[in-house]
């Protein structure tokens, strides 16, 4: 009698437990759950539906004509499409030039030298710098007569047409201030790998008579690959939205130089909102099925 | 066999020699690429400096000092962010100071909070919501900017600074994920036993998870507070009425109208810059800690 009641009253104490934790659990996402849903799930189906519209953003949505796939297959023969994604993928050549050169400064950084902390600090200030000044200022750096070419011409050589030149040069040049600014980022990730490392081949490896170059290649490279990947699909998922820079860099950009994100604005104030809807989805699955991919054989390297 | 030992002992001072003086030659190449590389990183700033201190004429050809000073392009920067580019450079400030301050210490403690549940409180579908949350960090901004402006405009937001506000209010799911981390790393015991002292989860967030979780969240926070005041599309978007323009817009929007020139533009750029760099160097080490254990824990 007397146990049956125990066990009645720690069941219920149980049961009390677990429903305060689900109030209080609940309470306590309700807002991230309700801002979540609210300014962005609801926003992204808002997308997919106008995205099968004609909608010109300044009628209700649920007014707009529906055009089925029309916005998608105008996508896949938008001439300006390929051109905008095109300059979009082209930014992101710098990811493998950030990539090696980060690499390089943070295998120096991780010397025991005096000042590393020092260096890190000032290899990070681009990072936190306002992307508005950075390319403000690189616009003017990079001008015909400005201090770049300048610089050249000390150097005996001659002088390069960077932001008035041929649009690949003009898109170089905004590649350059990416890789200048994203450099200490990944700088940082690279040391804490480093650091990471387990030094215990390192003797053995030296036992068989292995060099540094091969020791780095054979044994530190590999250990770094879960960093590089961060690195890679960070740096991509922000180059596929690249918009700031060039929109600052060239305010009245022509086809040449702007990025899809761009285009996409565009096309927005141009009262083609159910296109530009489409051109944000077809974004974001690209984004997706890259990372997917990426994630794959990330997965099947490190299996190996 | 004693010559042997003496050859030996002489192989190995040689060997030892030799790491010596390589270690010391690899060194001073380290130096050299990152005095190099640190010039390259700073040299654009004092440029910059150098440019927002010279004479209209001579800008461009601003090498390491102005050829030509001129000390008024700071004032004339003030009064140039007025009609029609922006409200005015203090007002400017002012809005960047207000949408990067006190939404972000409220995000922050949001984020906190549902960082603490997901991370210690065994609830119904907690496992199910973090995923969700989590996807929505998949979806890329532009893909769904334009529909927020579209939604923020119905709800009357973007004549005034409320969708630069409100949307911090509900917190952030990339900061609750971090500090998310940070706490899982901590000891169930000291929740549970302030849960048999009687307190409540409230209470048990408030006097023993926060403090423990004080230097991710100030870290989460201060990131968060940079990029909001360097934020430009979102803003652009996000604040229609000129009067709410934060500094970033007023500066691009002079620099693209007719009257922009170069040394001007580059006082502008300093004074947007200098109250980042004062609280990256204030706050160096934390912030730098923190984004080497977000690489670490990824």
């Amino acid at each position: 009698m007397n146990d049956t009641a125990l066990v009645e009253t720690s069941k219920n104490t149980k049961k009390k437990k677990i429903s305060s934790e689900n109030l209080w659990g609940w309470l306590f996402i309700a807002l991230p759950v309700f801002g979540t849903s609210f300014f962005v799930f609801f926003p992204l189906l808002m997308a997919i539906y106008a995205s099968f519209t004609s909608w010109s953003a300044m009628v209700p949505l649920f007014d707009a004509k529906f055009v089925n796939f029309d916005n998608y297959i105008k996508f896949f023969t938008d001439e300006h499409i390929r051109e905008t994604l095109f300059n979009t993928v082209f930014y992101m050549i710098g990811i493998p030039i950030n990539v090696i050169l980060s690499l390089l400064l943070a295998i120096c950084m991780n010397r025991p030298i005096k000042f590393a902390n020092t260096f890190r600090v000032i290899f990070y200030i681009p990072v936190v710098a306002s992307v508005v000044s950075i390319t403000l200022l690189f616009s003017r750096l990079f001008d015909i007569n400005g201090v770049v070419n300048r610089f050249l011409r000390i150097f005996g050589m001659s002088e390069i047409k960077w932001s008035n030149g041929p649009a690949w040069l003009k898109k170089i040049t905004i590649t350059i201030m990416l890789v200048w600014k994203g450099l200490g980022g990944s700088i940082l990730l690279f040391i804490a790998g480093l650091q990471g490392v387990n030094k215990n081949y390192f003797e053995a490896a030296k036992l068989d008579g292995a060099g540094d170059v091969k020791i780095f290649f054979k044994i530190t490279l590999p250990q770094l690959y879960p960093v590089i990947f961060y690195i890679v699909i960070t740096l991509f998922i922000g180059g596929a939205q690249i918009y700031t820079e060039p929109a600052l860099f060239y305010p009245n950009a022509g086809y040449d130089v702007m990025p899809l994100v761009l285009y996409l604005y565009n096309q927005q104030f141009a009262y083609k909102a159910g296109y530009s809807a489409a051109i944000g989805i077809m974004l974001g699955i690209m984004v997706f099925i890259v990372t997917a991919i990426q994630f794959y054989i990330n997965k099947r390297k490190s299996e190996n | 066999m004693v010559e042997q030992n003496i050859i030996d002992s002489y192989d190995k001072k040689i060997k030892k020699s030799s790491i010596k003086a390589k270690r010391k030659i690899s060194n001073a190449i380290a130096y050299i690429v990152l005095i190099l590389g640190s010039f390259l990183m700073i040299y654009p700033f004092v440029w910059m400096l150098s440019a927002s201190f010279s004479t209209k004429q001579y800008v461009l050809q601003t090498v390491f000092l102005p050829i030509e000073w001129d000390f008024t392009n700071y004032s004339k920067i003030i009064s140039a962010l007025g009609s029609p580019y922006g409200p005015g450079y203090w007002r400017s400030l002012l809005n960047t100071v207000l949408y990067s301050t006190l939404p972000v210490v409220i995000c922050s403690i949001v984020s906190a909070m549902a960082a603490f549940a997901f991370a210690k409180i065994k609830f119904k579908g907690r496992d199910v919501m973090f995923m969700v949350l989590l996807a929505a960090l998949m979806i890329p901004f532009p893909a769904i900017m334009m529909q927020q402006t579209y939604l923020y405009s119905k709800l009357d937001w973007l004549t005034g600074p409320w969708a630069m506000i409100v949307p911090k209010f509900f917190g952030n799911m990339m900061i609750i994920f971090f500090i998310r981390q940070y706490l899982l790393g901590m000891p169930d015991s000291l929740i549970e036993s302030a849960r048999i002292d009687g307190a409540n989860y409230f209470k048990v967030f408030i006097s023993i998870v926060m403090p423990l979780a004080m230097p991710a969240v100030i870290a989460q926070g201060l990131l968060n507070f940079m990029g909001t005041w360097n934020d430009y599309l979102g803003p652009l978007l996000f604040v229609q009425l000129r009067d709410w323009y934060p500094l970033t817009v007023s500066l691009a929007k002079y620099n693209a109208g007719i009257h922009a020139q170069h040394q001007i533009v580059m006082a502008g750029s300093v004074l947007a810059l200098v109250p980042i760099l004062i609280i990256f160097g204030l706050f160096q080490k934390m912030i730098i800690e923190s984004v080497m254990l977000a690489g670490v824990k990824e």
